[in-house]
Order: structure tokens, then C-alpha cells, then sequence
């Protein structure tokens, strides 16, 4: 690409924007405000308008280096060492972090301070996207300001943003209820390959409060090359705070007049790739946990307290399940009830509160969140006289608990644990009453009686998805196929999903699935089962042809398997950098039975076997008897985090899954007489 | 429990007050305000500038909106409820009454009013009683009239006039504008309940005071028990409207010509649901819909459009040096365009920034963005054609509405369009479209979400549709040449390369992949084709510079890639079923057409050598398959050792009709069953 050297006209832009009712817009310097008109400069001429032609006038922002105008002005000390730093050993990156300080200062008040600086090179064309930037606040409690962002672009011209690329939009809007969160986003200017981007803000919070303690869970380090990575946190004498560290060393700390300052450094951290099933950035970079010296039963008591005096459920709403005597059933309609009347709002508590509303609250709105949703069946079972407790649970996929900094802030959502040992999370409509969010499997959580619990990994016959299937070949190539499908876990929620649906779309929805399991086949009728009853498998049973099933050649017939496929994408690697994340466990099995057509005998199919490793299991039985192929298989996959060595093994089974999926089965004629199919 | 009717009642005028808002999000209304050069003087404060963010200066209204009372009418709403039931016992939720008024007044200022109720009948569609409503606070004011819930027993609950917020919804990292929401959440609804309300959006300062183009969609994704829309406009003008996807004539109207006014009235019988299939047009264009217009030709937007675009496309000392930098050296005409084309595009990032409809319609000045170094589709079409400019080439920004969203209506004339691309008049008479908002299109190919649009240039006065390109404009070129040897290992080189949307897309899609990531990447992919593949190299050919053609070469072995089956061994043509799965024809039946917004062509080739060993017993015969224009031909031709296939899939249409659907899947499942055909080989012992 060339380079174009431009010359720029000297333009006045004070960056003042005004709108008149034609539709136009000027940029340039308000001047004045009078009774009747407004004065408005543009370039070296003086603008007028009648005040009834005004719309509105949009006022640029003074910020911090807003009069540089090229690098020669700067007098930021970090900007300039940054301008001088030599990149070459970063080939291949989109950009380069080479320098980031988050520092947090707290008040003797509690008030806190969150102020961010960072300042970032692009170096390739992806890394063009940096340059859009966001963070999250909450405007009842905090108080935010973007101090600045300004690029150094490489012909060393300085542009800084202009407040029409800043806006703060909700992070949800419905319901209103729910909308308290705001993201303000931005867009830098000067996103060219080169330049040098550089921005700041600030976040200020009056004060810590019980349902929002001072807790800060850092990442340091980025999925690109990172020069220097700081956090600071500066107390005053006498607080004490809780840290913790991971993959980076414990903090200097200096004493500064009447505070103390704590800081962490990372420097020269290369990034990572990506790879199948990595596990998530909390898991990989250094990471860093700071909070208020607390312990889990103080925590759970002073959260009893909050919660303690909204916890009664109206009794007229007790009253719609009277009647029904046999626990169980009572269990699973009241599981129901609140899993499909109470529309979810998806946001976990640290993107509204930790503290849920009262069940007569939700009952009223209709509305909630998963941690009100389970409260809610927390309460409604207590009343009914169910052994139920209520447990908060932080987020595997952030890392799970650091019980060395206990802070409420590090729970997400909630679950209800009836008896020792069935969890019940009713955030999803359509998920099998005792199905968990994996997020929220293999943690440990904090029940309300103060006491640690582990939940554990749903897997094997959990979360099962099994097909079975009968074939029958006919003329033409072609098949009759009978199709159970029965699902569980997270395979049912698709299923589910149809239940709300009118019959022709739901129709639509079950031909395009079968048509994507199982291309080219033409379904013929079909029903579903067990769509309102959680306590059971969904089940999906259709009938359909194949018109592509087998092929012949001279005296043989050869085909596949319909739907079986399993790929071996997540395999592809020679070897791994990082263990393998497996996020959520599950199983697949199918079970097929084929009519061989008269005037054939089994030539050739795969054979049984079986293998193992430490996360995945794979067996396969065939056998031919009385007419029939019988083909079993039945693929495990369990969660967890395993270590890289387990890889080795992991490949091998995912390959023979892979190679199963691709075998043919080949028929021999036995008689003179072409198959005409029945 | 509430068994009056609360009304809201709409304010009679009022004081002017003007709002300022303050950067630490404070705001104030006032009815003075003053600015020397240094302070701000409101009613009863003073603050210096650099504090303030925003002024909006409220505008005296015209006639105030007239007190109107809602007449409690619980009952009908409750049996129109019954009668939904019973015509959509499926549905989740009905609308009962989807009724608007678009009223233009004398002074050109408009009120739009609209009236809704909805059944619902389960909770997946409790979402429905939150309503945001859009508005920009310098040009309208919108104003809650009613909301409330009916219970089916007939109570009736109101919501509280302080629970309407002014909220801002989530919108993409790229897009800032003016826009807010008047947002509500109805209260205690629950499934069974009917929710209600009705607004008034009063726009005190339309784009234009003379245009006036409403347009309203008769149905979408729920059942639409009655929908009406009512158009008033002073008497002496006229309205010309157009009714589309209505082919039984179920849209009724009227009109009523009185002395002041100008009354049209449209309403079908009640309206099924859009059922969604794979690959349907967009909703807005099956369903039936009315354009309307005050104006009776293009004239007055086209010289709306035009002024303003004439002021943004200002040939300044800057854009003439860029200009000409760029094309220095240029071998061709074509050469000029496309270097320009290719610079836009790379330089100038995408950022969307509304303001007034200056710069939400025609995009800010040339300059102003090639300084920014960033714009939306207007700015950069802007940009794009004054560059071309002043290098002498004849180039307008165009509006269209993309295929992907909807449909701009040639005979209505208005302030149609969500996007905006660029007319280019090549000295030798042709014209082209190109569209310099993305980061890859390589010229002279431009998105495909623009083909077979209709494009407004306003300052040649004219709307033309933009052709469909031909398919080799959009070729996907595959070429395998392979090698078995003797222990069944497959030795593949491969190549493949494109053009159009398909090349923009793939470009777009390594561009973004960390270069240390690029061979995990392709081994993932061909992880796919088989389990024990060991990628050799690879190489993206031209991958940053879009002027060239971007390819991927590919050098891997599949280890024990012949399928067993008893004697026989089997070859698939790796990737080749990939290639064909056309999902849009799982359906048996269709009510909509198949979109695919523009044409395509594929062409696969594979060489495979083999040894000896293996005698080829099968290889799939010469094929030919036809829809219209369309065809599917593959070819095999075997020599000793040697075996060569050709398919080419070449696809003209951008669209298939539903009355066609039958044919076009059968031409589809004819491809399906053709490419699935392995090579079928016998070990020679």
C-alpha cells in the first residue's frame, strides 16, 4: 500500500456540531446564545441563525491532550515511551498492548477509584477492531467519565476522539425493571495499521455496599503480545485487603503518606492462540483477585439478613398446587410452574444484583432472573415443607471460587439443592428439571447455611441424546427410516423449544432438523413427546425416506450409516499448548437396525470395538443376525479440565469415532434377482 | 383494584423549555437560556461552558393535540381475545389490534399515532410487554396515552405514569447515533392477559416538511387479528400509494375527500403469521404492506438529496492531492476506479454516526470523513465519488434498500434506503455499482446484499435496478490434484479461489485469524474430512492486498483414506458433499420463494492418480441436470491410472419462485445424490 502524504488545510474545529430543523449540520465553535439567534463559528466566518432554526448544539469535551496536534506537542512521559518502542518482535500480531494500568484507590469512606490506561499499537489489519472500545457501570451508584482517547497515527499527526463516537446504551432493555447496567462505548479515531492508540477512563463508586463489596477479579495479559500489564491498589493505612495471585508474583507494596500502595506487574507476556476446547482466559493468563477480608459465613449471614424479610411466597400462590399429595409429582409441577411462567431475563447477578427479588415481586412481574427464578422455588418448596437450600454459585468458566478472597461478588447466579444431592436450576423453559447451566457445574457454591458444597458435573445418561433407528431399503437407491430420538440435558432444549411452536412451523422446524441430520430425506409424519413434562425425555418420532441411502455395483450394495457423524476437527492438532476445557459432558449413542433385503448377505461390516481415555469413551458393537445388521454405538464425553498429556488418547478415540461415522457396510447378491425393494 | 379508566391526556402546549445536558449526566429544563462565549444562564442557574454536552432547543408546537378520551371498552377487547383464540389456538401471541394514523398537518409537522393490543398466550412471549419506542429528541416527542394490562376476568391494570423511563438500547460498537427510547414495561402481565397502549409520536421537525411517505406492514412472525392504518393529509394534496404482496386483494381501503382534510383508509381481513423458512425473503416483502407518498414524483427529494450531496462532495486541495497520489501510474480507467475503490475501503474504517438528517441521509463532507478516517455508508459513498471526481470520473452515491432487509418502491417517492453505495460512469457509456463500505471486495465485485436492488441517484435524477451479477462474477473455484499410493494414503495438493461476495467474505474471514493460528485453523478444517490428516503447508495467496485475487493452497496427507467395504475400497472426493447441502429444500412444501440475493457458480475439479494396485471398478457417469437457467454438469473421464472429475454448479438466479420449488428441489436433490457417488476401487491382489 502507498503512503499518501496529505496536507491539511488549517480548519478551526473546536469540535462544537450544530443541528438546524433543514437537516443541516456545521462543524466549528459556538459563539453565543442570544433571545433570538445563535452565533456560531465556522472556519475564519461567523454563522447566524434564528434561534427557531436551531435544533440542537452537540459541545465537544476538553480532554486531556486535546491541543496536541502532532507527536512533537506530547507531554504524556508513558505516550512517549510508547511512541519509541520497537515492535519487530511482534510479527503477526493485530496489535501489541505496551501498556495497561488499572489502579483502584479506595477511600476511608469505601468510595472507590477505578481508573484505566491503556495503550495499544496496531500492528495488523484485525487489530484495527481494538480501536472500539466499551466498559460496563452502573449509573445509580457509580459516576464514570472517559478521560480521553486519542491516536498518534504514523505520520505522527495526533487525532483525538470527538463525542459523537461516545454513547451509553443499556446492556438490557427489557424489562425496564431490569435495565441498570450501561456500557459506554466509544470509537477512537486513527485506527490505522501503525498507530499508536491510547485512552483512559475512570469509574468512581460513593461507597461499598453489602450486595456490591470491594472485589476485583483481574486478567493480566491478553490474547496479544502484552509489553507491560500493572494493577495498583492504594488503601488507606490501616485497611487491610485480601489478594490472591495466579501465574504472577505477590505485590510490592510502599507506604504513601497515609496510604499504602500495592502493585502488580506483568511484563513481556506473548499472548496465546487459539485452540479447540482451550480452556477460557481465566484459566490461562495471570490472573489477580483482590477484596475485602471477609469469610464465607460472615458473608452468608449478613446475606440471610438481605434477604430474610423477602422470602414469603403469597399463599393464594401456594394454593394453585393443593391437591396434589404425591411429593414427586408436586416437586416436578412446581419445578414447571416456575421454570415456564417466570419469563427469564438473562443477566447474571454481577450485570444486576446478587440479592433477587422477592418471590412476590416476580410472581407479580412475571420477570426474572435465574437468581430470582430460583429463589422463588427456594421459597415456594421451604413453604411446601421440602428439605431445600439455597446455594450461590460462582462461574467455571471465570475461573470457580478463589476461596482465598471470599467476596459475595464472586456468585453469579443461584441453584436450590433439595435433599444432598439434586440441584435445580429453572432458568431455562425448556430444560429437564435437574439440569444445571454448565457455568455452574463442577464449583464449588456457598449455601445459605454458610457452608461450602460442591456441585458436581452432569454427565453419562444425564445429558444423553439417543437414536435409534430402523431401515428398510427400497427401490431406487433409496430408504424407509423409523426415527426415536430421545434427548435429555442440553440436547432436549432444542427439542423442547418446538413446544410453543403452531403446528406448521413446528413442522418446518422438525423437517429442517431432519433434513440436517440426515440430508436429502423427505419426512413423512412425525410426533413429539413429553415437550411439558421436565421430568421425562423429550422424544421425537418420525418416519421419513431416504432417497440417497445405498448404491449398487455389479452384485454388491454398499451404504452408510444415516446420521451417524462425528468429526475429528477438535483433533486436528499434532499437539496442544493448553489442557483441554471441556466445558459440558454428554453422550451420544445410536442404535440401528437394518433390514438386509432378500437375495443379500452381509459382505462386510465395521467391526465391534472399544476405547477409552480419561475424557472421552467411544464403543461400537455390529453383529448381523436373523435378516438384520445391528449397529450399537455409544459416545461419552466428560467435563472437566484435563491435563495436555491426556491429548494422545483423546485424538485416538476421537479418530476411531470419526472413522465409525465413515464405514460402510457392504451386501452381497445371493440369487440372480436385481433388489426391487418391497 | 382499579375499576376506573385512567386516560392520560395529552398536554395542551406549554411554555417553551429548552434541555441542556451536562456531561456528569445531569440535565435541566429551561425556558431561558443564554450564552455569552464563557457562561451559561438558565432560569435560575449558571455554569460555564465546557460542563455542557448537549442544548436541544424545544420548537413551538403547532396546534396542540387535541384532549382525547378512551372510551372503556374491556368487553370487546376481551371477546376479540375469545375470537382470536379460536381463528390461532396455536399461536403464542395474537395481535388483536394493530391500528395506526399518520396525520400530516398544514405546517408540515406530523403525528403518528399508534394503537395496539395483543393477546398473550404464553409466557415465551412475555417480552412483548416491555415497549420501547425510538425517538430523537430534536425532531419529535412522543407521548404514552395508554398502557394498561386487562385481565381476562375484565380487571384492568394501568401502568404508572413514573414507570416510563428514557432508556438507550444496546446497539452494535460501531453504530452512535440520536436515538433513544421511551421504554415501559406493562405491569403484572402474565399469559391469558391482553396488553394495550397506545402513543403519539408528534415530529415537530421532519426532514422535510414537504415529504411525507408512511408506509405500514400488515402482518409478521405473530398472527394479526385487525390491522388498519388511517393517512390524513390536508386537502389539498393527494396521496399516492401502492399496495405490495397482496395478490387475493385482501387490503380494503377507502378514501374520504373532505374540505379540510384528505382521509384514506386501509384494513385487511386478519393476517396469518409469517412462518419462517430456510433462506425466505425478508419478512417486509411477503407480507402485504402500503407505500404512500404526498409526493407525485421524485423531483422534490431528488433536489432534496442532491443540495446536500453537492455541499459534501466538495473536490477540496487535499482530495484532489489524494486523488491524484492514488492514481498515478493508473494502467486504465478501471485501474483509477479500483485503486480508488480499494483505498476507501482500507482506510477509512467503518464508524456510523448519525446526526441530523444531514448526516444520517447524506453522510458528512469528503473531507470531514478523510479526515476522521472513518464513516458509515454515506460517508464513504460520499468520499468514494468525490475522489473519483476529481480525477475526472463520473461517480453519484446512490440509496438503496439491501435485499436483505427489505425492498425500496420505485412508484412511491420518499425517503427510502438503508444503505447507500456508488453509481460509476465509465467513459465508454457502461455504468457500474460499487460498494466502498467494507475492507475486501476486490474490484469490480461489490456486496452481494446490494444486487438486484433498486438504486435512487438523486443528483442524475434517476432509479435504476442494480443487475444481478452473472454467475462467474461470483465463482468459487476448487482444484484438487491427488495422489493414492499403494498403502491407501491420499496426497493432496489443493487451490482454491474466488471471486465476489464469497472472495470478500473469505478474505475477510483470514484477515481476522491470528497468523499463528492460520495452520490450526486449516487443520481443523480438514479435520472435517478425515481423522489422521497431516497438513503439509499452506499459503494465502495475495491475502492483505485486495487488488489481487485471493486464493488458498493447501499441501496434506489423509492417512488410510479408502473406506473398506469387504473387497471393494471407496474414495469420496473430500469436501465435494460440503459443497451441496442445500438445506433450503429440507422442506416438502414452501409458501415463500428461495432468496439468495445474488447468483452463483462453482466449479470443482479433481485429479486423482492411483497405482496400480487399485483397479477402478466405479467411477459416477456424466451427468446433467437443468432448471431454467440453471445446471449442474459433472464429468469423469478415466485413463490408466488416472482418474479426472469435473463438476460446474451455475446458478443464475437470484431467486427461485415457490411456484418452481418443487423442480428446483428435485434439480437439488439430483446434485445431492450425484456428488455423494464415491470413486469405488478393487485391491489387485
Amino acid at each position: 500500500m502507498k503512503a499518501i502524504f496529505v496536507f491539511w488545510a488549517l480548519i478551526s474545529l473546536s469540535g462544537d456540531r450544530i443541528y438546524l430543523t433543514d437537516g443541516k449540520e456545521y462543524l466549528g465553535k459556538l459563539l453565543k446564545i442570544g433571545d433570538d439567534s445563535v452565533f456560531f463559528a465556522v472556519g475564519d466566518s461567523t454563522m447566524s441563525f434564528p434561534l427557531e432554526d436551531v435544533a440542537s448544539i452537540d459541545f465537544k469535551k476538553k480532554r486531556e491532550g486535546d491541543e496536541w496536534k502532532s507527536a512533537g506537542d506530547i507531554t504524556d512521559s508513558l505516550l512517549l515511551w510508547a511512541l519509541s518502542g520497537d515492535l519487530s518482535d511482534f510479527q503477526g500480531a493485530g496489535y501489541v498492548n505496551l501498556h495497561r494500568l488499572r489502579r483502584i484507590v479506595i477511600g476511608r469512606d469505601t468510595s472507590i477509584v477505578f481508573k484505566l490506561k491503556r495503550i495499544v499499537r496496531i500492528t495488523g489489519e484485525r487489530g484495527k477492531d481494538f480501536a472500539n472500545r466499551s466498559f460496563l457501570f452502573f449509573p445509580e451508584r457509580e459516576k464514570v467519565s472517559l478521560d480521553f482517547a486519542r491516536a498518534v497515527l504514523p505520520d505522527s499527526r495526533v487525532v483525538s476522539i470527538r463525542d459523537n463516537a461516545i454513547e451509553d446504551v443499556s446492556v438490557i432493555s427489557r424489562p425496564a425493571l431490569y435495565d441498570k447496567a450501561r456500557r459506554r462505548k466509544f470509537a477512537i479515531p486513527g485506527a490505522e495499521i501503525g498507530s499508536i492508540l491510547d485512552y483512559s477512563y475512570t469509574i468512581r463508586r460513593e461507597r461499598v455496599t453489602p450486595d456490591r463489596p470491594l472485589y476485583f477479579d483481574l486478567s493480566l495479559g491478553d490474547r496479544e503480545p502484552f509489553i507491560r500489564d500493572v494493577v495498583e491498589v492504594e488503601i488507606p493505612a490501616g485497611f487491610r485487603i485480601l489478594h490472591r495471585e495466579e501465574g504472577l508474583e505477590g505485590p510490592d507494596s510502599t507506604l504513601r503518606g497515609n496510604s499504602i500502595l500495592y502493585r502488580w506487574i506483568v511484563t513481556d507476556h506473548r499472548g496465546f492462540s487459539r485452540e479447540p476446547l482451550m480452556p477460557p482466559p481465566a484459566y490461562l493468563l495471570p490472573r489477580l483477585t483482590v477484596g475485602m477480608p471477609d469469610s464465607f459465613e460472615g458473608i452468608m449471614r449478613r446475606y440471610r439478613n438481605l434477604v430474610a424479610d423477602s422470602s414469603d411466597v403469597p399463599s393464594e400462590f401456594i394454593d394453585r398446587f393443593k391437591g396434589i399429595a404425591d411429593r414427586d409429582s408436586l416437586l416436578i409441577d412446581v419445578y414447571t410452574w416456575v421454570a415456564r411462567n417466570i419469563k427469564t431475563v438473562p443477566l447474571t447477578a454481577d450485570r444486576f444484583s446478587i440479592v433477587p427479588f422477592s418471590p412476590e415481586a416476580v410472581l407479580e412481574n412475571s420477570f426474572g432472573t435465574p437468581l430470582d427464578k430460583s429463589f422463588l422455588l427456594y421459597c415456594v418448596l421451604k413453604k411446601l415443607g421440602y428439605h431445600a437450600d439455597f446455594v450461590l454459585v460462582p462461574d467455571r468458566s471465570r475461573g470457580g471460587l478463589i476461596e482465598e478472597v471470599p467476596s459475595l461478588s464472586q456468585f453469579k447466579t443461584a441453584l436450590v439443592l433439595l435433599g444432598d444431592s439434586l440441584y435445580l436450576y429453572p432458568a431455562e423453559a425448556d430444560a429437564d428439571m435437574g439440569y444445571v447451566d454448565p457455568r455452574f457445574q463442577g464449583v464449588k457454591g456457598l449455601s445459605l447455611r454458610g457452608e461450602l458444597v460442591r456441585i458436581p458435573f452432569l454427565g453419562g445418561r444425564k445429558a444423553e441424546d439417543s437414536f435409534y433407528l430402523k431401515v428398510r431399503f427400497d427401490s431406487d437407491g433409496g430408504a424407509k427410516v423409523e426415527l426415536r430420538e430421545e434427548a435429555k440435558g442440553r440436547q432436549a432444549l432444542e427439542l423442547r423449544g418446538l413446544r410453543v411452536l403452531s403446528p406448521e412451523e413446528r413442522k418446518k422446524r422438525v423437517e429442517e432438523r431432519i433434513g440436517k441430520l440426515f440430508p436429502s430425506s423427505e419426512l413423512q409424519n412425525f410426533r413429539l413427546l413429553n415437550l411439558d413434562d421436565l421430568s421425562e425425555p423429550v422424544v421425537l418420532e418420525a418416519e421419513f425416506s431416504l432417497g440417497d441411502f445405498y448404491r449398487e455395483l455389479g452384485d454388491y450394495i454398499f451404504f452408510r450409516l444415516p446420521g451417524l457423524n462425528y468429526s475429528a476437527k477438535e483433533v486436528a492438532l499434532e499437539k496442544r499448548r493448553f489442557p483441554i476445557y471441556v466445558e459440558e459432558g454428554g453422550s451420544v449413542s445410536h442404535r440401528y437396525e437394518i433390514e438386509i433385503p432378500e437375495g443379500y448377505e452381509v459382505k462386510y461390516f465395521p467391526k465391534s470395538a472399544n476405547y477409552e481415555s480419561p475424557l472421552q469413551r467411544y464403543s461400537v458393537v455390529v453383529r448381523a443376525k436373523g435378516g438384520k445388521i445391528f449397529f450399537e454405538d455409544s459416545a461419552e464425553r466428560l467435563p472437566g479440565l484435563f491435563d495436555r498429556s491426556s491429548y494422545r488418547d483423546f485424538k485416538y478415540v476421537v479418530g476411531k469415532m470419526s472413522d465409525a461415522s465413515k464405514s460402510w457396510i457392504a451386501l452381497r447378491r445371493t440369487d440372480n434377482l436385481k433388489y426391487k425393494g418391497r | 383494584m382499579r375499576r376506573f379508566l385512567f386516560l392520560f391526556l395529552a398536554l395542551t402546549s406549554v411554555a417553551l423549555s429548552h434541555k441542556v445536558y451536562l456531561y456528569d449526566g445531569e440535565e435541566f429544563r429551561t425556558e431561558r437560556l443564554l450564552f455569552d462565549g464563557k457562561m451559561y444562564v438558565l432560569d435560575d442557574t449558571v455554569f460555564p461552558s465546557g460542563l455542557v454536552k448537549r442544548v436541544i432547543f424545544e420548537k413551538k408546537r403547532g396546534a396542540a393535540p387535541e384532549k382525547r378520551t378512551v372510551k372503556g371498552e374491556i368487553r370487546k377487547v376481551l371477546d376479540r381475545a375469545e375470537e382470536a383464540r379460536r381463528l390461532f389456538p396455536d399461536a403464542s401471541l395474537v395481535c388483536l389490534l394493530d391500528k395506526g394514523v399518520q396525520e400530516l398537518r398544514e405546517d408540515g409537522t406530523r403525528t403518528y399515532r399508534y394503537h395496539f393490543q395483543g393477546l398473550i398466550v404464553k409466557p415465551e412471549k412475555l417480552n412483548a410487554a416491555t415497549v420501547l419506542i425510538p425517538f430523537e429528541e430534536d425532531l419529535e416527542k412522543v407521548k404514552v396515552l395508554l398502557a394498561r394490562t386487562i385481565k381476562p376476568d375484565g380487571r384492568v391494570i394501568n401502568l404508572h405514569p413514573e414507570e416510563i423511563k428514557i432508556t438507550k438500547a444496546s446497539s452494535g460498537s460501531v453504530f452512535f447515533g440520536r436515538e433513544k427510547h421511551l421504554s415501559f414495561t406493562l405491569p403484572e402481565v402474565a399469559p391469558g392477559d391482553v396488553i394495550e397502549y397506545i402513543y403519539e409520536d408528534y415530529v415537530f421537525n421532519p426532514w422535510d416538511r414537504k415529504v411525507f411517505d408512511p408506509e405500514w406492514y400488515f402482518g409478521g412472525e405473530d398472527p394479526v387479528l385487525h390491522s388498519e392504518i388511517t393517512i390524513v393529509i390536508p386537502a389539498e394534496q393527494k396521496l399516492k400509494y401502492v399496495i405490495k404482496h397482496d395478490p387475493d386483494g385482501k387490503i380494503r381501503h377507502a378514501v374520504d375527500e373532505g374540505v379540510e382534510i384528505n382521509r384514506y383508509f386501509f384494513h385487511p381481513d386478519s393476517v396469518p403469521q409469517v412462518v419462517e423458512e430456510p433462506l425466505m425473503p425478508p419478512v417486509s416483502t411477503v407480507v402485504p404492506s402500503l407505500h404512500a407518498s404526498n409526493q407525485e414524483n421524485w423531483d422534490y427529494i431528488f433536489d432534496w438529496y442532491a443540495a446536500f450531496q453537492r455541499e459534501r462532495m466538495e473536490v477540496t486541495p487535499e482530495i484532489k492531492a489524494l486523488a491524484d497520489s492514488l492514481v498515478s501510474g493508473a494502467e486504465s480507467e478501471d485501474d483509477s476506479i479500483a485503486r480508488i475503490y480499494h483505498w476507501v475501503q482500507r482506510n477509512i474504517r467503518y464508524i456510523s454516526i448519525k446526526g441530523a438528517a444531514a448526516s444520517g441521509v447524506s453522510g458528512h463532507p469528503a473531507w470531514e470523513t478523510l479526515k476522521n478516517g472513518y464513516g458509515d455508508c454515506t460517508d464513504k459513498s460520499i468520499l468514494f465519488s468525490t475522489l473519483l471526481r476529481a480525477v475526472g470520473i463520473e461517480a453519484y452515491p446512490v440509496y438503496i434498500e439491501t435485499n436483505d432487509s427489505g425492498e425500496l418502491i420505485p412508484e412511491i417517492p420518499g425517503f427510502q434506503g438503508n444503505h447507500c453505495i456508488t453509481e460509476i460512469f465509465k467513459k465508454d457509456g457502461t455504468n457500474l455499482f460499487l460498494d466502498a463500505t467494507g475492507t475486501t471486495s476486490r474490484y469490480p465485485s461489490f456486496w452481494s446484499a446490494d444486487h438486484g436492488c433498486w438504486a435512487v441517484n438523486a443528483l442524475k435524477r434517476e432509479i435504476e435496478k442494480i443487475p444481478v451479477p452473472p454467475p462467474p462474477s461470483n465463482l468459487r473455484s476448487y482444484c484438487y490434484v491427488m495422489e493414492l499410493d499403494r498403502s491407501g494414503n491420499l496426497h493432496v495438493r489443493y487451490r482454491s479461489s474466488y471471486r465476489g461476495d464469497w472472495e470478500d467474505g473469505v478474505r475477510w474471514y483470514w484477515e481476522h485469524v491470528k497468523e499463528s493460528e492460520i495452520g490450526d485453523r486449516f487443520r481443523e478444517m480438514l479435520g472435517e474430512i478425515a481423522p489422521d490428516v497431516e497438513l503439509i503447508s499452506y499459503k494465502l495467496n495475495y491475502l492483505h492486498d485486495i487488488s489481487k485475487p485471493f486464493s488458498i493452497e493447501l499441501e496434506y496427507r489423509i492417512r488410510n483414506y479408502m473406506e473398506r467395504a469387504g473387497d471393494l475400497l471407496l474414495l469420496r472426493l473430500p469436501e465435494i458433499e460440503d459443497r451441496y447441502r442445500f438445506r433450503e429444500v429440507s422442506l416438502k412444501t414452501r409458501k415463500y420463494d428461495i432468496f439468495y440475493g445474488t447468483s452463483a457458480m462453482i466449479v470443482d475439479e479433481y485429479l486423482l492418480k492411483f497405482p496400480e494396485r487399485f483397479k477402478l471398478e466405479y467411477v459416477p457417469g456424466d451427468t446433467i441436470l437443468k432448471f431454467k437457467g440453471d445446471y449442474f454438469k459433472l464429468s469423469a473421464e478415466t485413463k490408466p491410472g488416472e482418474v479426472f472429475y469435473r463438476d460446474v454448479f451455475f446458478r443464475p438466479d437470484a431467486r427461485i419462485e415457490v411456484g418452481d420449488y418443487d423442480l428446483y428441489r428435485a434439480f437439488c436433490r439430483g446434485i445431492q445424490k450425484s456428488v455423494k457417488r464415491p470413486l469405488v476401487f478393487r485391491e489387485v491382489r
